[in-house]
């Protein structure tokens, strides 16, 4: 199950060069904003580990974390993952199905207990016990908590099961919830994004092998190499927006210039992820560069916040509905006020012009 | 209606690019990581990638470091360029992916770059490798006489 | 639910809803009110002329102009200096054109032909920071004043105070000085929805009311026959 070859003989086999490792530690140390030295390090300190055990678990989630890094053909940062760790149970690529499967499952769950890493995808029904998401007949959340208990670490993979995610939008019928709602006792890294971006995966797995802990994270639990940044401060369409340069329709003369998306809606500036930097596809490109603007995918219950295309400078204040039920509401209060007002003018003046009391005769 | 492609698409690349004045500390930087090395012997780096540098300082910085003797390409995960500049041991790398896009970016102080170099296990493996080579096609002792 | 969800959600719906019954509720009770009839005979036909007072007052006359002249000056800096930042700023602008197109159902540019105009962030930051010291400079006259001191009341500075936060907030979201962008931009909605909460029922209802005080008092010189 676990290979007992290195890291480095098993990349040497599948045509992973020394150099071409280095290569890969050397841009991941520059995208983990580590100093260049670091590559070569950790070049060295991976290759001779021993690749840990994986074990994944996909939970109520739509696949696209899973499609995210598998779909690369060609080696790259993002099929590294592969060859750092000794993928043990993964439903959508494994070969094994049904009982066999189960069978994976508790053998390197007991073989490796302790030392595994989880990696979870999807968020966790609990309504019914759970009976909304369930693998071989167990609930999610049961299969969550006993697969916690040997785990070394915990590794939630896009936002659903970061934050709950997509499940999770109201009215949230399955009563979804993020791991971190259900494990309190293990290390959790969450690696949001609807899908995260792959190499962040990359990124945290060699850190792990590298220093043998988990990298710093933030007050979400986010990795702070990645997600330290807002997709604004990094937007090479920021010029645009300090300018005063925006599009405001999608085919106006501004869109097709390149300008900012602000005004169509795009939650950069208050959304933290590596999109601007990294990139989609090996540095192809990311929405913004294609032309949509960010939906915040990263942050929690960004599904849940307002219309993707009303700009982030627009609340929820209401609508002609409600501000014309308080207009009406206060106009009827306003004339309330001025009847009883007029009413103890007019008692005022009928008290000041009343005849004296008659006064007793004194005979 | 034309297809998409008729379809003008302009990047305003006027407002992106100039010359920041970022460049020259890094020169500073080179100059004590090069004082390191001729000193001590210890290699270092500066990722080009983490620096706020515009297009137009990259610019600046090559032409100000000019080009040196030695030029290497490594193929490996896609191509990797090693070129020493004017100044010894400063080494200007650009890694590419299979793809050819960018994926680091950086200058190295070093006597050699690191990645160019072969480590001596490998060397090991190679002086094994061809002494069989060696030992395969060596004749048996006895010499043919014409 | 973060702070800055809730902020752009609930919290600016129910400070608008209780910034709109608020201003119509004391807005209408006094409009509704009745004065007294006047009995006596107008010195000069046609009161209506009165209402140009609520020009005329725009600066004190000049016998006045001793003790007034400072908060005068640094009434129009602030208020001069806070206008354009509420209303020449592109988020602020987002905002009012989206209020607009919900009340209205069509856009600004759509009735009035042109787009509402911005300016620079940049000289948006320099009023926010001019109208701020002129906010400061009254307070510091109001307590040093020993006759302003006297009078001023919970009133005074607590609608000092729900002006004062608004900018003081925007600068720093502007900034990103003080606490992550997110936290900085709920605390300004926030400090927004309070004083929109507090306006109506404090002395910010001089933003409306001040021209049904001057235009009744210019009509009642005018009647008199006093000089305005």
């Amino acid at each position: 199950m676990s290979a007992t070859r290195t890291i480095g003989q098993r990349l040497a086999e599948e045509g992973v060069s020394r150099r071409a490792f280095l290569k890969f530690c050397t841009t991941l140390a520059s995208m983990m904003a580590l100093p260049p030295s670091m590559g070569p390090v950790m070049a060295q300190a991976i290759a001779a580990k021993r690749r840990p055990s994986v074990i994944w678990l996909p939970f109520q989630e739509c696949t696209g974390c899973t499609e995210s890094i598998t779909r690369s053909g060609t080696p790259t940062l993002e099929t590294l993952i592969f060859d750092l760790v000794s993928l043990d149970y993964q439903e959508t690529i494994m070969a094994a199905a049904g009982h066999q499967a189960e069978g994976v499952l508790a053998a390197a769950m007991k073989e490796n207990f302790g030392k595994y890493l989880l990696i979870v995808d999807g968020s966790v029904p609990l309504i019914e016990d759970g009976a909304y998401s369930c693998i071989g007949g167990q609930s999610n959340v049961a299969m969550l908590k006993e697969a916690a208990r040997g785990a070394a670490a915990i590794i939630c993979v896009g936002t659903c099961s970061s934050y709950g995610g997509i499940p999770k939008a109201d009215p949230n019928p399955t009563q979804a919830v993020p791991v971190s709602a259900i494990i309190k006792d293990k290390p959790i890294v969450n690696i949001p994004g609807c899908p995260p971006i792959p190499v962040v995966i990359t990124g945290v797995l060699a850190h792990y092998l590298t220093f043998g802990n988990l990298p710093e994270l933030d007050p979400l639990g986010r990795p702070k190499a990645f997600y330290g940044e807002t997709i604004h401060d990094r937007c090479y369409r920021r010029p645009f927006y300090d300018q005063g340069r925006f599009a405001k329709t999608f085919d106006d003369e501004g869109a097709r210039s390149g300008w900012c998306l602000y005004e169509l809606g795009c939650k950069g500036p208050t959304t933290y992820n590596a999109c601007a930097t990294v990139k989609w596809n090996s540095g192809t490109s990311f929405p913004i560069q294609s032309g949509h603007g960010c939906l915040g995918c990263s942050e929690p219950n960004f599904w849940d916040k307002g219309s993707f295309y009303r700009p982030l400078a627009t609340a929820n204040w209401g609508n002609a509905q409600t501000v014309g039920a308080a207009a009406g509401v206060g106009v009827a209060l306003g004339a309330a006020a001025a009847y009883a007002a007029r009413k103890r003018q007019d008692r005022f003046v009928k008290e000041a012009s009343a005849p004296p009391p008659a006064t007793k005769q004194e005979h | 209606m034309g297809g998409v492609g008729a379809i003008p698409v302009r990047i305003d690349q006027a407002l992106t690019s100039g010359l920041t004045g970022n460049g020259r500390p890094v020169l500073a930087e080179l100059a004590a990581l090069a004082e390191r090395l001729a000193v001590t012997g210890a290699s270092g780096a500066i990722d080009l990638q983490a620096l706020p540098l515009s297009p137009a300082d990259l610019e600046w910085l090559r032409e100000t470091l000019g080009r040196g003797e030695v030029s290497t390409t490594i193929e490996a995960a896609g191509p990797s360029s090693i070129e020493e500049t004017g100044f010894a041991g400063v080494w200007w790398i650009t890694h590419r992916n299979a793809s050819g896009q960018i994926v680091a970016e950086l200058i190295e102080v070093a006597t050699v770059p690191e990645i160019v170099a072969a480590t001596r296990d490998e060397v090991g493996a190679s002086a094994a490798r061809l002494a069989a080579i060696v030992g395969e096609s060596v004749p048996s002792g006895k010499e043919t006489r014409a | 639910m973060d702070l800055l969800a809730f902020a752009r959600g609930a919290a600016m719906q129910w400070a608008t809803t209780i910034f709109v019954v608020g201003v119509l509720w004391r807005l209408v009770g006094i409009l509704l009110l009745r004065t007294k009839p006047d009995l006596s005979k107008p010195r000069i036909a046609g009161k209506w002329k009165g209402l140009r007072l609520i020009a005329l007052r725009s600066w004190p006359r000049k016998e006045f102009l001793g003790g007034a002249a400072f908060t005068e000056v640094m009434g129009y800096v602030f208020h001069i200096g806070f206008l354009v930042a509420l209303f020449f700023y592109l988020p602020h602008i987002l905002f009012f054109t989206d209020v607009f197109r919900g009340l209205f159902g069509v856009t600004f540019k759509g009735i009035f032909g042109f787009a509402w105009p911005t300016l620079p962030g940049g000289l948006i930051y320099f009023a926010s920071a001019v109208s701020v010291a002129a906010l400061i400079a009254v307070l510091i006259h109001r307590l040093v004043n020993p006759v302003k001191r006297l009078i001023s009341n919970f009133d005074d500075y607590f609608s000092w105070f729900v002006t004062f936060a608004p900018i003081v907030t925007g600068m720093l979201a502007y900034s990103h000085i003080g606490a992550p962008y997110q936290t900085l931009l709920a605390l300004h909605l926030l400090s927004v929805q309070l004083l929109m909460i507090w306006f109506p029922f404090g002395k910010l209802m001089h933003a409306f009311t001040i021209f049904a005080a001057r235009g009744s008092t210019g009509m009642l010189f005018e009647r008199k026959g006093a000089t305005l």
